[in-house]
């Protein structure tokens, strides 16, 4: 079989460069299909040969073509044919299953890559390939995803397309024009970020009105509100456990002219003693030399990522950035002379560092070339309708590290450093089916998500912050903005969703009132519709762990949240953006948002875990290197959640609230009640606004852990 | 005790209480032949169960002022609390908070309660004498009490200083001078009652020596409060006899990333009719005002949102009036109070005394006060029932706090038409109840029993309330973050509301 795959690729390597020189001549008949014709049908469309790839199409289906691109880089992933993807999948699903034979049995990266991902002589040979066509290739050792980058005549060569630039919304992106074609046998599945354009977005909520005003709650009443207090008492605090965090945007990574990072700062203007390395950066932009593994240094486009500016650098005031809203990058054409700092990464970092406070945080962020981070060397021609439309629009708009999560996540899991991922982003499922998930994308999302839980690795993400309606505001789904919709990759089956609540606090972390679902009961008007994440899954049939739960709602199929900590506006958190003198030392913001709750969710999980690596009974029921590693936290939330006294000792029931946004239309089907404003109440129990409520630290290591 | 008969008559005309008055008939009742049995002697007794039935409530939710039934039974003999130096006490019981929203805008409405249930236990130490607020020759009750509830275990250890001072006629006024707090979670304060000694009775009165059934009295309510916690807040609430008060409130600005900055300074002033003023900074100087008036004829509260620029125009940015229903009764008192020797009962059975040690019967005292706060909207019941026998002390003690909010600064309404979130009206927005039992469970004393009755009657009551400053912090704690809550988001609010 290797024999033979040997054969298919070298003549895959001649057909494709082949294909690529053809294609370069231009001029070819448009004889191939697009899945999902752009609103504005490009002029241009080479012919190829070959095999249709699947390339995200349809991300443009409410787009509008502008014209021709011009970038001097073009970067993108491309999802290569594994041997046994769904058998990676059903893997995760039993290792993490505590009935079977493989319960905590973990795989290493390169474990996976042998057993279920592409076989190393297929990867190889396809670096080869990419890099005879003058393309870096970084690889990785569970051989699921090549990362490539190159000039764009070369991508567009080797892959068979055109780029073009389109319009969705007011963001300017990169796509290809017409479907990639490679050769057949070459054993490419789909590519990833071909559309450059993500519907992921950021789950935090800066509180506007509150910049000078509500400072936020402090790590330490939110360590005593959940019990993490107690939790430290008793021992655990983090020591040996490591978060990842998958980055979304610039963070002071300790460049020379930063002297220390916000996180570290955090600790110390909140005096969180603790060991843990606050953040260490996992850059991981550069691309390797062809040889297909890690580690090597060959970079195109971007040799390093622009270093971290104040928000009132030369360069920002040169292009109007405003800083006033943490995290707004809306104006920025130039990153290399204006790269402010990203509220939800220092968000994420900080509450995830203070709170697991012995803890190790690697923070991965990826950058684009392909995004231009610096001035494009060639303008949009000023005649495109790109250039009428918006003459200050030079290039394709940016989101750092948003676009490149794959990325970012296939690094996580080839270091292996990281013991808990935590993602404070997402998109709504209906434009992420055929892209990040669905035969479109060749499940890709899925499939590095069970990659992780593989590992054992425990996967937190925000559940969002539009509470019943994950696709409001989604321009790809205009047809029904306001219909029941949820997020992904929270709701996938490997991925612990993590909602929010409000939670009114005094100043020690005592509740003085009740905890309540995040949603139209506690929103300050004019503070904007927002709402913890939830409802039911269009896509995912319910886990096993959710499975054989009486009276649960959906039907069969994933819930959204699993759980919920601190999320709303109004009971947001205190966040160092800047700190650091050198940058302007702009202080505390408050925000909030799951973006808050994903992160405190990871840092109380690295307290279960550092319990179970003090723990031999614990330890002795996993494998490898990381035996203190659990898994998917689904297994023991839902675990706890079978038995009432257990369920009532580690989660607090979230009552009160409705994650309804103001206008929407009736929830069909709705399983809590009557909800007369379309979102779904709290209630006793589970339910699709809180999941099965929030957890509280201490007693969680007692239930998981039984220390 | 003829001032207190006389005080007691006096709420029965004034507060239409109608109960009580009967029992204590003008005239006390003296001794009563029924008395506690004697306990055994018991230094660390076994430790019984704590009770894990709901403390029973001991007054219905209403904004209706006093409470009503006092049993009238024959009072103890003797009753002897004796106190030393190096004595220790422990007690365990539950407390349970309740959470109701009643009234929640716009949807879902949800009359079900947010409840907690958690197992308290209490160890007391005494020392004395001790010193507190400048005054000598006190008691310190030192409790240090855990709260286990199902999710969570907190501490909280609270200083009470009791002292006593003659009331004339052979009566002996136990007094409160206020505790100081810090709990597990990090929180500290202190509430100092000033000049207990010199305005008693009508202060800082929490017991009568010798207790007599029947008798009764009151405290005006005239305190100061000082509160501080971890975080920089500070306050000072002076009320006055009538209830009304002034609260100046110190709010850190910039916290420990801009220690630098200036703090926020805010000030409320209520008065005895319900009108009030929330003086708070936002643009200024000068500062913003949210004026309240008092109910009108037609029952409606005229609240009016002045937001003046900076100076030195200090013109106005916002000017408006939002009317809300009223929510306390005409003429509005704002504090309320009587206390009360109810004489002897059977020791309820949630308290889980132990009856071979301590008996089944004991005095009843009970202190029952409503509260009207006009600017946060809320009114609070208060009711403590103390068991005391002759020769043990305390040996339970029953307290509920309820408070019901009609203002809105939570957030969690919607659509107020001014931007800032009342939702004034004749129910309640949410309904806070918190109530406690613990019973005496083991005591490690110094005086024998057989010693006890030739103790000094003076000095025999303090572990009264030695139950109720931890939970008086609990209390305290929810009021005050209520305040700061108001603060917050009434500048936020109006902040939103201007920027629209």
């Amino acid at each position: 079989m290797i024999a033979r795959v040997r054969v298919r690729l070298r003549t895959a390597l001649v057909a494709l460069v082949g294909t690529a020189s053809f294609a370069a001549c231009g001029g070819g008949s448009a004889t191939h299909l697009t899945p999902l014709a752009p609103a504005t049908l490009a002029p241009f469309q080479p012919a190829g040969i070959g095999r249709l790839v699947p390339y995200g199409a349809n991300l443009l289906r409410n787009a509008t073509y502008l014209g021709p691109a011009r970038v001097p880089s073009v970067g993108l992933d491309v999802f290569v044919t594994m041997r046994d993807a769904a058998g990676l999948r059903q893997y995760a699903s039993a290792a993490n299953d505590p009935t079977s034979a493989t319960y905590r049995h973990w795989l290493t990266p390169q474990e996976i890559g042998d057993r279920f991902g592409a076989s190393a002589s297929d990867y190889d040979a396809m670096t080869r390939t990419f890099n005879a066509a003058g393309i870096a290739v970084k690889g990785y050792p569970q051989r699921e995803m090549l990362r490539i980058s190159g000039p764009q005549a070369n991508v567009e060569r080797a892959l068979g397309m055109t780029l073009g630039l389109y319009r969705i919304g007011t963001r300017t992106i990169l796509a290809p024009v017409s479907a990639p074609r490679v050769p057949t046998a070459l054993p490419i599945e789909a590519l990833g970020n071909a559309v450059a354009y993500t519907t992921r977005s950021r789950n935090f909520v800066p509180v506007r009105a509150a910049g000078s005003f509500i400072q936020g709650y402090s790590p330490q009443q939110i360590a005593n509100a959940f019990d993490f207090t107690g939790a430290y008492a008793a021992g655990f605090t983090g020591t040996g456990i490591s978060i990842g965090i998958i980055g979304t945007g610039a963070i002071a990574d300790g460049d020379p002219r930063i002297s220390f990072g916000d996180a570290a700062d955090y600790k110390r203007l909140y005096g969180i003693g603790g060991s843990g390395t606050v953040v260490q950066i996992v850059d991981t932009s550069n691309v390797s030399p062809g040889t297909g593994k890690p580690g090597a240094s060959y970079s195109t486009g971007l040799a390093t990522p622009p270093p971290v500016t104040s928000p009132v650098a030369p360069g920002c005031v040169a292009q109007h950035y405003s800083p006033t809203v943490p995290g707004s990058s809306a104006n920025i054409k130039d990153y290399t002379t204006c790269n402010p700092e990203d509220a939800e990464a220092q968000l994420d970092t900080e509450q995830a560092s203070a709170l697991a406070p012995n803890a190790t945080v690697n923070f991965y962020i990826a950058y684009n070339p392909t995004e231009c981070f610096g001035p494009c060397p060639t303008p949009i021609p000023s005649a495109s309708p790109m250039a009428t439309a918006n003459p200050n629009q030079t290039q394709p708009s940016q989101q750092i590290g948003l676009s490149l999560s794959d990325d970012e996540i296939q690094q996580a899991i080839a270091d292996n450093r990281s013991d808990i991922i935590t993602m404070s982003f997402g998109g709504d499922e209906i434009s992420s089916n055929g892209f990040y998930f669905g035969s479109g994308s060749n499940n890709f999302g899925p499939t590095e998500f069970a990659s992780l839980a593989s590992m054992g690795i425990a996967i937190f993400a925000s559940s969002g912050d539009s509470g019943a309606e994950a696709c409001s505001g989604d321009p790809n789904v205009l047809a029904a903005p306001n219909n029941p919709c949820v997020g992904y990759p929270a709701t996938d089956p490997s991925v612990v969703s993590v909602g929010g609540v409000n939670a009114p606090l005094d100043a020690a972390g005592r509740l003085t009132g009740p905890l309540t679902g995040w949603g139209i009961q506690t929103q300050i008007p004019g503070q904007g519709a927002s709402g913890s994440g939830g409802g039911c899954s269009a896509f995912f049939s319910a886990p096993v762990y959710e499975s054989g739960l009486a009276g649960f709602p959906c039907a069969g199929k994933r819930t959204q949240p699993d759980v919920s900590l601190d999320a709303d506006t109004n009971t947001g958190v205190a966040v160092v953006i800047n700190a650091a003198s050198e940058l302007g030392g702009r202080g505390i913001f408050p925000i909030g948002g799951t973006s808050v709750a994903a992160p405190e969710a990871a840092a109380m999980w690295a307290l279960v875990l550092d319990a179970c690596r003090k723990t031999v009974t614990c330890t002795s029921k996993g494998s490898g290197a990381t035996p203190y590693r659990l898994g998917n936290p689904d297994a023991a939330y839902y675990a706890a959640y079978r038995n009432p006294a257990t369920y009532a000792s580690t989660f607090a029931d979230v009552l009160f609230g409705n994650n309804a946004l103001p206008g929407a239309s009736p929830a069909p089907g709705n399983p809590t009640g009557a909800a007369p404003n379309g979102g779904y109440n709290a209630g006793t129990g589970y339910d699709l606004i809180t999941g099965l409520g929030v957890p509280y630290g201490r007693n969680l290591i007692k239930t998981v852990v039984g220390v | 005790m003829v001032e207190r008969r006389a005080l007691l008559a006096l709420l029965c005309v004034t507060l239409a209480l109608g109960v009580g008055c009967s029992g204590g008939g003008g005239s006390p009742s003296g001794p009563s032949a029924t008395s506690v049995p004697t306990p055994v002697p018991s230094k660390g007794a076994s430790a019984t169960p704590p009770p894990t039935q709901a403390p029973t409530p001991i007054v219905t939710a209403s904004p209706t002022p006093m409470p009503t039934a006092a049993p009238s039974a024959a009072a103890l003999s003797n009753p002897a609390r004796p106190l030393h130096n190096g004595d220790a006490y422990a007690y365990a019981g539950t407390t349970q908070q309740n959470f109701v929203y009643s009234s929640v805008a716009p949807t879902p409405v949800s009359t079900s309660a947010a409840s907690t249930t958690f197992a308290v236990a209490q160890n007391v130490t005494v020392t004395s004498p001790a010193t507190y607020g400048g005054v000598t020759n006190l008691a310190d009750f030192t409790t240090t009490e855990t709260d286990t509830s199902p999710l969570q275990t907190t501490k909280i250890k609270t200083d009470t200083f009791y002292g006593t001072a003659s009331g004339g006629s052979g009566i002996t006024d136990l007094l409160d001078y206020g505790y100081t707090s810090v709990d597990s979670l990090g929180q500290k304060f202190a509430v100092t009652t000033t000049n207990a000694q010199a305005l008693q009775p009508t202060n800082g009165l929490i017991d009568v020596l010798p207790e007599i059934s029947g008798s009764a009295w009151s405290n005006a309510g005239a305190q100061t409060i000082v509160q501080s916690e971890a975080d920089g807040f500070a306050a000072t609430r002076t009320y006055a006899g009538d209830g009304s008060y002034v609260e100046n409130a110190t709010y850190p600005q910039g916290g420990v990333a801009t220690p630098t900055a200036a703090p926020l300074t805010s000030t409320i002033t209520a008065h005895a009719d319900g009108t009030a003023t929330y003086n708070f900074p936002l643009f200024g100087p000068p500062n913003s005002t949210i004026s309240y008036s008092a109910p009108n004829s037609q029952g409606v509260i005229a609240i009016n949102t002045f937001v003046p620029g900076a100076t030195p125009t200090s013109q106005p940015i916002l000017n408006v009036n939002n009317f809300v229903s009223a929510w306390y009764q005409q003429p509005v008192k704002l504090y309320q109070e009587l206390d009360r020797d109810n004489g002897a009962v059977a020791i309820p059975s949630a308290c889980n005394v132990s009856a071979a040690n301590y008996g089944t019967q004991a005095n009843e005292i009970e202190q029952k006060s409503v509260r009207v706060d006009p600017v946060l909207g809320t009114i609070e019941s208060f009711d403590e029932l103390t068991y005391v026998t002759p020769t043990a002390g305390v040996v339970c003690v029953q307290l509920q706090d309820q408070t019901l909010t009609y203002y809105d600064y939570s957030g969690q309404g919607n659509g107020s038409p001014i931007g800032v979130a009342y939702s004034g009206g004749n129910s309640p927005l949410e309904t806070a109840t918190i109530a406690t039992t613990i019973g005496l469970v083991s005591e490690t004393v110094t005086t024998p029993f057989s010693l006890r009755r030739s103790s000094v009657a003076a000095q025999s009551g303090m572990r009264l309330a030695n139950a109720r400053s931890n939970f008086l912090a609990l209390v305290e704690h929810r009021r005050i973050s209520a305040q700061k809550r108001a603060f917050h988001y009434l500048r936020t609010s109006i902040l939103e509301r201007i920027r629209r």
